[in-house]
């Protein structure tokens, strides 16, 4: 419920995982020199001007939402999928890939298909994407190894994100087609934003 | 059934003891606050005919609840009370009444998103100024919500000041108005771009809606060579005169103006305006001109007001500054009807007495 702190720090949640180094590097090279100490979650910069927080990458919409943190650095995929609003303050200069439909390279639909069906980590994406097409679609819900699907037959077709495609060819998957560009970007809850702008606004600056 | 027992349904909320009564001591301020500027109270009605609603603000519609009843008519529970007053001032006031300064506190029932239940959007209060268009109203709205503000205990607060006016002079489609409140950039110059609007005017508009700041920063900002419509700069000037009204009753430090503050409701007309409070996950009051609303319900007459959301701010304040329940005395030790005459005695002197 609050963004306040002790140090009056602005607040940023960053992704555990793959995003978590290249935010620590970009934010050391900005003169933010983050240290996670032995198992703890919450750090806060020397300057005392950031106090970064480690979240699960699929918490963190739920994070910045709730005003916990009031900055987060999360994929436009996970933002979409928690379906909150926030304001996008700018695109990091890593993590970019794409959401794409897959299928067996081998796959061929048997008569008409009057329906897809899909397995995805990425429900609320894959239900607007086809939605929006007129495309009738049952989107099964998958959290992990959604390319297993058309191996073992659950799905004959996934929507995943796909970076350099190796997951997929070793599971004889191939892309149909890319649904769209997914970036890492620097969000806000809104109302924290608007409560600290011009300090939100330097940050922003001094990250570019 | 037993599964019920512990589940509450999603919008509702109950509160008790000492909760309870810090919210009844905060309304409690709220309403002798409101008394002191010459505001009366007004109750509306917990559900009305959904038709009367139609049309007027598709927001509000999405979160309303709505029920038959036995008649076969569609009812909407009250899910924005501004909208419900409006249509309860509009069968009854009067051109000779105007103006009329009102006040409300009541429950509201919005849907919420089963991941999404800690908005708070329970409690609504807020004050009303029919009748009355120009500077001085809007200006005294504003003091009301900033003196509102501060008597519960959100003095940090600070109240981001937009107009729906400049927006309906720049672009008047709600796809736009949605771009600029989410300050989504590309898209606002995407949509300016569809509507055949030149670079340089995309250029002056995107600048203008980004601006954040003070009345002195923007008279800098729109003395440049910024394309603008004669209306749109008539906006601003009228803007720029009530920051300055604001400013001279002490209030420069307590507001910003923020022109991608438009609005989130589709009845504003003028002015807008979100208080932010340090801490808050979202705005804690809102507000606005709404001079059109009253004539959907028959009274042709131009209104301002805002509504705070009670529980939120209650929620995000630091307990200390809660309002705190009496301890209270005992009546001694004596029989029943002595402790009775003992308590009568003690309470006449206002101290708080348990029997």
């Amino acid at each position: 419920m609050t963004a306040r702190n002790q140090n009056d720090a602005l607040t940023l949640a960053i992704p555990k995982g793959r995003l978590q180094d290249r935010t620590e590097e970009l934010l050391r090279s900005r003169g933010y020199e983050i240290r996670f100490e032995d198992r703890k979650l919450v750090a806060t910069d020397p300057g005392g001007q950031l106090q970064v927080m480690l979240v699960k990458n699929s918490d963190l919409p739920t994070y910045v939402h709730h005003g916990i943190a009031g900055l987060g650095v999360c994929g436009t995929d996970g933002i979409y999928e928690s379906g909150y609003r926030f304001f996008t303050l700018m695109d990091l200069p890593f993590g970019k890939t794409r959401m794409c439909l897959a299928s067996r390279a081998d796959y061929r639909p048997e008569g008409d298909v009057h329906r897809l069906r899909v397995a995805s980590k990425f429900t609320r994406f894959a239900h607007d994407y086809f939605q929006e097409r007129g495309i009738p679609c049952e989107i099964i819900r998958l959290d992990g190894s959604v390319e297993l699907a058309p191996v073992l037959g659950l799905a004959p077709y996934i929507v995943d994100l796909v970076e350099t495609g190796s997951t997929l060819r070793a599971n004889d998957l191939m892309v149909i087609e890319e649904l769209a560009t997914v970036s890492v970007v620097l969000v806000a809850n809104p109302a924290y934003y608007k409560f600290h702008y011009k300090r939100i606004d330097a940050l922003v600056d001094t990250l570019r | 059934m037993s599964n019920q027992r512990l589940r509450i349904p999603q919008g509702t909320e109950a509160f008790y003891l000492e909760e309870a009564y810090a919210h009844r001591e905060l309304l409690r301020q709220f309403e002798d606050i409101c008394s002191s500027w010459g505001y009366l109270p007004v109750q509306t009605p917990v559900f009305d005919f959904h038709d009367l609603y139609r049309g007027i603000d598709d927001e509000t519609a999405k979160s309303s609840y709505r029920l038959v009843d036995r008649d076969g008519d569609i009812l909407v529970l009250r899910s924005d009370i501004t909208l419900f007053l409006a249509r309860q001032m509009g069968m009854i006031v009067q051109q000779q009444d105007l103006p009329v300064r009102v006040y409300y506190g009541d429950t509201i029932l919005r849907h919420e998103d089963s991941n999404d239940l800690s908005k708070n959007e329970f409690f609504q209060i807020g004050a009303e100024l029919i009748g009355t268009a120009g500077v001085e109203a809007d200006a005294e709205i504003i003091l009301l919500l900033l003196e509102t503000a501060d008597g519960l205990g959100a003095s940090t607060s600070v109240l981001h000041l937009g107009s729906r006016a400049l927006l309906r002079e720049s672009n008047r489609s709600e796809k736009f108005a949605r771009a600029i409140e989410a300050r989504k950039w590309d898209e606002a110059s995407r949509l300016l771009a569809d509507e055949g609007a030149d670079p340089q005017r995309i250029d002056s508009l995107i600048q203008l809606y980004r601006f954040i700041g003070t009345a002195g920063e923007l008279r800098e900002l729109i003395s440049e060579s910024i394309d603008l419509q004669p209306a749109e700069r008539e906006a601003l000037r009228y803007l720029l005169s009530l920051a300055d009204e604001l400013s001279a009753v002490g209030h420069g430090d307590r507001f910003r103006i923020d022109l991608s503050e438009v609005g989130d409701r589709d009845y504003y007309s003028g002015i807008v305006f979100h208080l932010y409070d340090e801490g808050a996950d979202a705005p804690v009051a809102s507000g606005g001109r709404y001079d059109e609303l009253l004539g959907h319900f028959g009274a042709n007459t131009p209104s301002v007001g805002f509504s705070l959301m009670l529980r939120r701010l209650q929620s995000q304040l630091p307990s200390a500054d809660l309002p705190r329940t009496p301890h209270p005395e005992t009546a001694g030790s004596g029989s029943f009807r002595d402790r009775v005459r003992n308590a009568r005695l003690l309470r006449a002197q206002g101290k708080v007495v348990r029997l």
